[in-house]
């Protein structure tokens, strides 16, 4: 089994979001697909089912470009963060619950954080049923199970698009603070150097997944043609951006 | 009461009379997809007259870590949904096989019925007896 990985560099929302709806194409079978990226300027990503009109309520959110993610969860500012994707078939054993695949890229980072020499934990099951339409708005300030908190601040939070074939599942780690709390860099007090943080987590999921790590070096986007255009366009098209 | 057929994609979907083009199936999702989603928080119910092909997403179920698409077990028309549904998505786990159902559908080919999986057969592809 391969574990294909890439650092890309920084771009807009809707091309994020292309390229983690089609982080899965052309995957080997078995395979694991992951790559990081950051945004090339600050950027409000909304879960697939929230009220575009709501993050004026939220101070310092109304004036940011927004991109509607196809996963569920809180909003999030980008722009201090790292992102991160994660591709699985359906078929691969972390693809079968929502919360295997959680746990797996989880796990890695809390064993990444400690190898830093922060203490971080994992939300544990049991808290507060979460209620429909009455969570905080920013993912940030939600706590789920498997959820990653430093000193009580939430530092990484994931959600997933589950396919038919597939299940992508993207999630962002905070490295500085933002609207809602510290991140890693701010209880480090240094900066921390990305091609190695994602080389180590990478490490970290292979060794879960008893997979052998490679360099993606598929093409992003572009070589995708059409599938790559149509994608794009959908997350540009303010008809999904503004669906609810 | 009539058998249930399941999508690979954990759909139900059920025909109370002989299968003809023309009749109406009620449509659900099965309790190993809605045990395995967990704390579900909204649900996207397809539109009234909206048109389908068999495995065409027909809606969108969000859990606290996923969102997935619902599939439509064979094509036709949706002629009802269950409005009620959204607002108490709690009734997906607890009846998922009566008052958990999503949309009835009336059906364009009753020979699609024939590429789903009986009871038995479903429940052996997701490793229960």
């Amino acid at each position: 089994m391969i574990l294909l990985h890439r650092l890309d560099p920084a771009a807009d929302g809707p091309t994020n979001m292309a390229a983690d709806e089609l982080l899965a194409e052309g995957l080997p079978a078995g395979g694991i697909a992951m790559r990081f990226y950051g945004w090339s300027e600050p950027t409000l990503s909304l879960g697939a089912f929230q009220r575009f009109d709501e993050r004026r309520e939220v101070p310092g959110l109304a004036t940011l470009p927004v991109v509607r993610r196809p996963s569920g969860g809180g909003a999030i500012l980008h722009g201090t963060d790292l992102t991160y994707a994660v591709a699985v078939c359906r078929s691969h054993p972390w693809g079968e619950t929502a919360q295997r695949l959680y746990d797996a890229v989880h796990g890695a980072a809390v064993e990444l954080l400690r190898g830093l020499s922060l203490a971080p934990r994992l939300v544990e099951a049991g808290g507060p049923t979460p209620v429909a339409g009455r969570e905080p708005y920013l993912c940030f300030d939600r706590r789920s199970p498997g959820d990653v908190v430093v000193e009580g601040d939430k530092v990484l939070g994931s959600a997933q698009r589950r396919h038919r074939a597939a299940v992508v599942q993207h999630g962002s780690l905070l490295l500085r603070r933002a609207a809602h709390g510290a991140g890693i860099e701010d209880f480090l007090g240094r900066g921390v150097d990305l091609p190695s943080l994602c080389r180590d987590w990478v490490a970290g999921v292979a060794a879960a997944a008893g997979a052998d790590p490679r360099p993606d070096m598929r093409p992003a986007g572009e070589a995708s043609g059409e599938a790559w255009r149509a994608a794009v366009g959908r997350y540009r098209d303010d008809g999904w951006t503004r669906r609810r | 009461m009539a058998a249930l057929k399941f999508a690979p994609s954990h759909e139900w979907i059920r025909i109370e009379e002989s299968p003809a083009a023309g009749s109406v199936a009620t449509i659900g999702i099965s309790s190993y997809a809605v045990e395995a989603l967990t704390d579900l928080v909204f649900m996207q119910l397809p539109q009234v007259g909206r048109r389908v092909k068999a495995g065409e997403s027909f809606g969108e179920i969000e859990s606290v870590k996923a969102v997935s698409d619902l599939y439509a077990p064979v094509g036709g028309e949706i002629v009802e949904v269950n409005t009620a549904l959204p607002g108490s998505l709690d009734t997906l786990a607890s009846d998922p096989y009566g008052k958990g159902w999503v949309a009835k559908l009336r059906i364009d080919d009753p020979k699609e019925l024939d590429k789903l999986l009986d009871q038995a057969a479903y429940d052996a592809s997701v490793g229960r007896k």
